[in-house]
Order: structure tokens, then C-alpha cells, then sequence
């Protein structure tokens, strides 16, 4: 009898999507049906339409614990509180924090990596991102592709599953260094609200035999432990290096193990966010960009004028200035990576505490300052864009750089003859 | 335990994958006792080599040699920084003391070869990567070092079946394609050539020299140079020969008319032998950093 009204109900919504009420009386049929998974799908749609009236939080949030949605449920405890209520909130807090206490502990059980001299496990990877897109200047584009490719997966499960695709996954951010891809992989898992690991080659590689690869696993483990998660690669490239250019065995150690965390054999990586930041992607070994794997990649070029202009901004916003026309230094500072801005903003500086000295006064900073400082730099952008010329056209059979060749295309880029 | 060579571990990974300046900049920051440690100095010497700062890695081998003068490889990368500087002498020094502690190493026997090699001594050098052969056949650096051999010879033959074996071992070495479409190409076999430069440039499109001779290769095979081929084959020489020869021969026959309209068409082609080709090579190059 429940069954079918349940059928009855997901066909109503199916309709009527955003028939609310009738979505969180389907969520308690499923709950009280048992199909817990099911409920909580349906109460996370809610959640983040801010359709969840507050008496189902802490309902949802208890479910939510139940289920091992630690996430969730401290969302429900959250919004619970901002709602306003007090009765159960303790309790649900207390749960939460227990159900953590219990995870730290299956977690020191699990065989996390030590080297046979006792070298120090990797774990404690694990930080809550507070960087979100806010914190970007520009990149809107990019902004928009990952929140497309990445967000709306993790954020609406339910839309994706029916079509047979599901969050999580590979993507491979792209560029030329200084240009955001590090920030961009931490604003997308601030984004998401998830817990994120950062994994840097100094972290994994270790001189004792077999511990490099001990250590990559033992951080796809602690991943894996607090699914849903986002898990960031830095400089892909020095971690899963092309085999077939490699010079030593370590290192192909590494990208056997890093196929087998991918594809996760004897694991399950559904609901874990792998991200990768490379500036080198032809060092990248190809059997890591195949479909599964980290087959959506993002470009994120040197940032456009508008970008300049946006980063300009932040970086002088704390400062003493005068008399600034931003959109001008933007306009002249073309290619300019937003480290090169950033070292433009400090050599400005430079100028203006030299003046401070002489002068004993606080002069601002001004459009002299910043003009004269860009007349001295170059975008560091060029050098890695001529490399990426050599391989759109001698390397780029497959399409591969196809991204990179488009981007080459664009007049501002043309005119400075790589 | 503690693991002091943590640092020298990730230098060397950074050596591995092609970053000498990363390698380095981790190798600056070590002091101490892990300065005592020979390994040390042959991968600083690695990574000044791989930046092509070679007086300065040579420099680097020998501090380690003080330390242990017995190693092979610092001994090995020291012949081949003083030969990158032209200090041949010094470069035989180093490989010669090399091979009294590694007689049969085949790739010490094949540095000594190009070594000789780069001196003039070509049969010995023959000799020299022929032993490494036999001692090594599947080693890629003893292929490379014989086919350079058989192509400083001028058996490009040779050349192109050793640089064939190296890629029936290793389909993607990029130095030996590179090698085996330098010997096609000297047997006048563009086409062969082209395919086996674009394959290196493809495989490493960083190394200037491989993307020049795909370039010089796409223009040496440009539909555009087609009525020329006969200059290429033959020589000018002997086509203006075979030209002025049909010429004479048609005036003999009393063919006046068609003597005429071979002259004007032969005069046609020679005025487009001075014009296409630098116009074409100035389109293909245009825009680009010599």
C-alpha cells in the first residue's frame, strides 16, 4: 500500500517539481517505508531549495546522522539554529560530534601508511575551505563551467542519477601558472561545502620503498572515510608524470597507484570530488586523462581585462590610493597572470614607501606608481604560452590541447608573436 | 629512524620528471651532513647538466669525486659536461677512469665512442658502441650512440636500421626518430623523413631541433616545390644540361615551334625556382622566433 503511494507521489512530482509539501511528505513516506537513501535524497532537495520546514530539521538531521551524512546533517543543525530552535539541537549536536569521534577512530584502525623507520603517517590533510568565488577576481566563464560540471552534480544528485550520471569524478584544471587554478579548485570545494584535501607531491613522496605509494593510497583512503568530499591534486604533473618520459621507477610506482585509486579498485570513490591542478598537462601520463578518470578538464587562461580589473581591485583594496583608473592598468596589463598583478601592486608599493621615507607624509598610491612599475614587468603568462604553442601544433593530433589552441587564437595573444 | 634523504628522494623525482630547476632549488636548501653525501653532488650535477650550466655541473662532480672517487656515475656525467664544454681531454679523463673501474659498461663504452667519435677516430668509436651493443642490445642510450656513429660514418643505411631497433624496443623515443629521419632524409627519402620528425616533434615538441626539421621537412615536401623536384633529384646542373640538350635536340629535328614552347616553359619554371621557394619559406616561417 505505502509502496504505491509512494509510486504515486514520485509520479505527482515528476510534474510538479516544486510542489514542495508534497516532496517532504514523500520524504517522511520513504522514511517511515525505510528506504532511508531515498528519504534523504529527497530532504537534501528541500535543503538547499530552503524548502525544509524548520520542525522536519531536526528530523532530517537525525536521518542524516543515521546514514553516515555528517555533512547533512550539520547543514540541518545549522539552519535549525538560524531558525531559531533550541529543543533537540543539543542532542542532535551531540550526535553528530559522536558520530565523528567514531569516524576518528575507524580511521586510526584503517592501515594508513608508515614508513619502516616510523615516518610519519599521511593524514591530517583534511581542511574546511572557506574560499568561495567570491574570493576569484574574474574568471566568470570558468566560474559558470564548474558550477555546471561540478556544483550542480553534488548539489542535485537527484537530476543527475535519473540520467545515469552521479557527482564526483575527476577534473583537471589547466593553465598557466599564477592564473588561479589552485584558488579555483579551493573556491569550487568552499562552494560545495565540503570537506577538502589538499595532496602535494612532498606530502606522498618518500625515499623508503613502496611508502610513496602507501601514502597516495592512505590519502584516497582518508578521502574516501569522509565522502562527500573534494580531494585536490597540486602540480598533477609532478605526482603522475608521463611514464613513458620517466627516467626512474618511482615515479611510475605513483601513476600505477594513482590508476588504481581512480578507478578505485576494492574502493568506492562515488561522492568524492577528485580535482587536479596541472600547468604542464603534457607531462600528465595520458592514461590518466581517459574517460573515467580526469576526463573533465578546464582551461583557466591568464585573466581578461575584466579579471585584471576585478583582481586589481582586491589587491588594492586595503591600500592608500588616488586618482586610480583601474580598467586603464587593466587594459595595458594584457597576458598578466594575477601573480604578475600582484607583483605589480607590491613593486607600486615599493615606489610609495620609498617616497614615504623621503618625504616623512603617507603619499597614496597612483596611477604614476602603477604605470611606472608595469613599464618594468612582463607577463610571466608568455613563456608558458610559447611552450603551449609548440605543443597545439606539433602535439596536438588528438585534439588534446584543443582549449589551449582556441585561447592561442585570440588577438592579444597573436599580437605578442610567440 | 628518521629519513634524512628525504629531500635528495624528491630532487631526484624532480630530475625524473624532467624539472631540473625544481631539483635544484630543494638541493639548495640542504646544508649540513647531507652535504658529505656523494649522491648529493652527482644529482646537483644532473640538474645543472639538464640546464645546460655545464661548467658549473662539472664543477659539482668533482666536489663529489672528492668524497668518492670510486663512483661510476659521477665519473660518467663529468665526461659528458667537459665534452658539452669542448674539453675533450678532460672528457676522455673522466671516462677512461670510468671504464678501469666499469670495464664493460656498456654505456661508458658508448660515451668513449661518441667521444672519439667527436674527435675523428670513427672506427674506433665503431668498435667502441659495437662492444656496447653486444654487451647491451635492448640499452636505448648504446642505440643512440651507434646510430649517431653510423651517421657521423656516413652510413646512413646503418643509421636507419640501428635507429629502427632502438624503436622496435622503444616506439617512442623521440631522439631516435629524430636520428632515423636524419638518415632517411640523407638518402632522399623526405617523405619517410617527415613522418619519423613529426613523430619526434609530437613526442617532444619542446626540443627547437626537432620542430625545425619538421618544419624544414613540410617545406621540402610542399606540393608547392613539386615542379622543382627534378633541381632536387638531379642537380641544376645536369637539369639545365638535359634542358639545353632537349632544346638543341628539337631544333635539330627542325620541331622549332615546339622548341620554342619548351624554352619558354623551361625559362617559366627556372623563373619560378627563384621566386616560390623564398616566398614559400617566408610564409612557413612567418611569425616565428628563429
Amino acid at each position: 500500500m505505502s509502496a504505491d503511494r509512494i509510486t504515486a507521489l514520485l509520479q505527482a512530482l515528476e510534474l510538479t517539481p516544486d510542489n514542495h509539501p508534497l516532496r517532504l511528505l514523500l520524504a517522511e513516506m520513504l522514511q517511515s517505508a525505510g528506504q532511508i537513501q531515498e528519504a534523504i535524497q529527497q530532504y537534501e532537495i528541500l535543503l538547499s531549495a530552503g524548502q525544509l520546514p524548520p520542525q522536519s530539521l531536526l528530523g532530517a538531521g537525525e536521518l542524516a546522522v543515521a546514514a553516515d551524512r555528517l555533512d547533512l546533517a550539520a547543514h540541518c543543525l545549522d539552519q535549525a539554529l538560524k531558525a531559531g530552535l533550541v529543543d533537540g539541537t543539543a542532542a542532535l549536536q551531540a550526535k553528530i560530534d559522536a558520530k565523528h569521534a567514531e569516524k576518528g577512530m575507524i580511521r586510526v584502525l584503517l592501515p594508513v601508511a608508515a614508513g619502516p623507520g616510523g615516518a610519519p603517517a599521511v593524514s591530517g590533510l583534511e581542511k574546511r575551505e572557506k574560499v568561495t568565488f567570491a574570493d576569484v577576481g574574474g574568471l566568470e566563464e570558468v566560474k559558470k563551467v564548474i558550477h555546471r560540471l561540478i556544483i550542480l552534480p553534488l548539489m542535485r544528485p537527484d537530476i543527475y542519477w535519473r540520467y545515469g550520471r552521479q557527482a564526483g569524478g575527476g577534473v583537471l584544471f589547466l593553465g598557466p601558472p599564477g592564473c588561479g587554478k589552485t584558488l579555483l579548485a579551493r573556491a569550487t570545494a568552499g562552494e560545495c561545502k565540503l570537506p577538502f584535501f589538499n595532496v602535494r607531491i612532498e606530502d606522498i613522496l618518500d625515499p623508503w620503498f613502496g611508502v610513496s605509494e602507501r601514502n597516495l593510497h592512505a590519502a584516497f583512503t582518508e578521502a574516501r572515510a569522509k565522502a562527500p568530499c573534494v580531494l585536490l591534486i597540486d602540480e598533477l604533473d609532478a605526482l603522475a608524470y608521463a611514464r613513458r618520459k620517466q627516467q626512474g621507477q618511482v615515479g611510475r610506482a605513483l601513476v600505477d597507484q594513482m590508476l588504481q585509486e581512480l578507478d578505485a579498485i576494492g574502493a568506492e570513490n562515488r561522492q568524492v570530488l577528485i580535482m587536479a591542478a596541472t600547468n604542464a598537462p603534457w607531462d600528465v601520463d595520458e592514461a590518466l586523462l581517459r574517460p573515467g578518470r580526469f576526463d573533465r578538464r578546464i582551461f583557466v587562461p591568464p585573466p581578461d581585462a575584466e579579471a585584471r580589473y576585478q583582481i586589481l581591485k582586491i589587491l588594492l583594496a586595503s591600500l592608500p590610493v588616488a586618482n586610480l583608473d583601474l580598467h586603464q592598468i587593466a587594459k595595458k596589463a594584457e597576458l598578466f597572470s594575477g601573480a604578475d598583478l600582484k607583483a605589480l601592486v607590491e613593486q607600486a608599493v615599493d615606489q610609495v614607501i620609498e617616497e614615504a621615507l623621503e618625504s616623512q607624509a603617507e603619499p597614496p598610491i597612483t596611477m604614476k606608481h602603477l604605470e611606472r612599475a608595469l613599464v618594468g614587468l612582463r607577463p610571466t603568462t608568455l613563456e608558458w604560452l610559447s611552450r603551449a604553442q609548440n605543443y597545439v601544433e606539433f602535439a596536438n593530433q588528438d585534439e588534446r590541447y584543443q582549449e589551449i589552441a582556441d585561447f592561442l587564437k585570440a588577438p592579444e595573444v597573436r599580437s605578442r608573436k610567440l | 629512524m628518521a629519513t634524512p634523504e628525504r629531500p635528495l628522494t624528491l630532487g631526484e623525482h624532480y630530475l625524473d620528471i624532467g624539472q631540473p630547476a625544481r631539483a635544484l632549488e630543494i638541493m639548495r636548501q640542504m646544508a649540513g651532513a647531507e652535504l658529505e653525501n656523494p649522491r648529493y653532488w652527482y644529482l646537483r650535477g644532473r640538474a645543472l647538466y639538464a640546464l645546460d650550466r655545464h661548467a658549473e655541473a662539472a664543477q659539482a662532480l668533482r666536489v663529489g669525486l672528492k668524497r668518492a672517487p670510486w663512483d661510476v656515475q659521477l665519473l660518467h656525467l663529468l665526461s659528458c659536461a667537459e665534452q658539452q664544454q669542448g674539453n675533450l681531454a678532460a672528457a676522455e679523463r673522466a671516462v677512461l677512469a670510468a671504464l678501469q673501474l666499469a670495464p664493460e659498461n656498456p654505456a661508458l663504452l658508448s660515451q668513449y665512442g661518441l667521444l672519439v667519435a667527436q674527435g675523428g677516430q670513427l672506427a674506433k668509436a665503431q668498435r667502441l658502441v659495437e662492444l656496447a651493443a653486444r654487451l647491451d642490445p635492448e640499452n636505448v642510450y648504446v642505440g643512440r650512440a651507434r646510430t649517431a656513429v653510423a651517421y657521423l660514418q656516413g652510413d646512413d643505411r646503418a643509421a636507419t636500421r640501428h635507429g629502427r631497433e632502438i624503436l622496435t624496443q622503444a616506439p617512442e623515443d623521440d631522439v631516435a626518430h629524430y636520428m632515423v629521419g636524419a638518415a632517411l632524409s640523407e638518402q632522399g627519402e623526405v617523405s619517410g623523413a617527415k613522418k619519423h620528425f613529426t613523430t619526434a616533434a609530437s613526442l617532444n615538441p619542446e626540443q627547437q631541433a626537432f620542430r625545425e626539421a619538421v618544419l624544414q621537412s613540410r617545406y621540402y615536401t610542399h606540393w608547392l616545390l613539386w615542379p622543382l623536384r627534378p633541381f632536387n633529384r638531379w642537380g641544376t646542373v645536369r637539369v639545365w644540361m638535359g634542358a639545353m640538350a632537349i632544346l638543341l635536340t628539337l631544333e635539330a629535328l627542325g620541331q622549332s615551334r615546339a622548341a620554342f614552347i619548351f624554352a619558354i616553359a623551361y625559362i617559366a619554371l627556372c623563373v619560378y625556382s627563384w621566386v616560390v621557394p623564398p616566398l614559400l619559406r617566408w610564409w612557413m616561417w612567418r611569425g616565428r622566433r628563429s
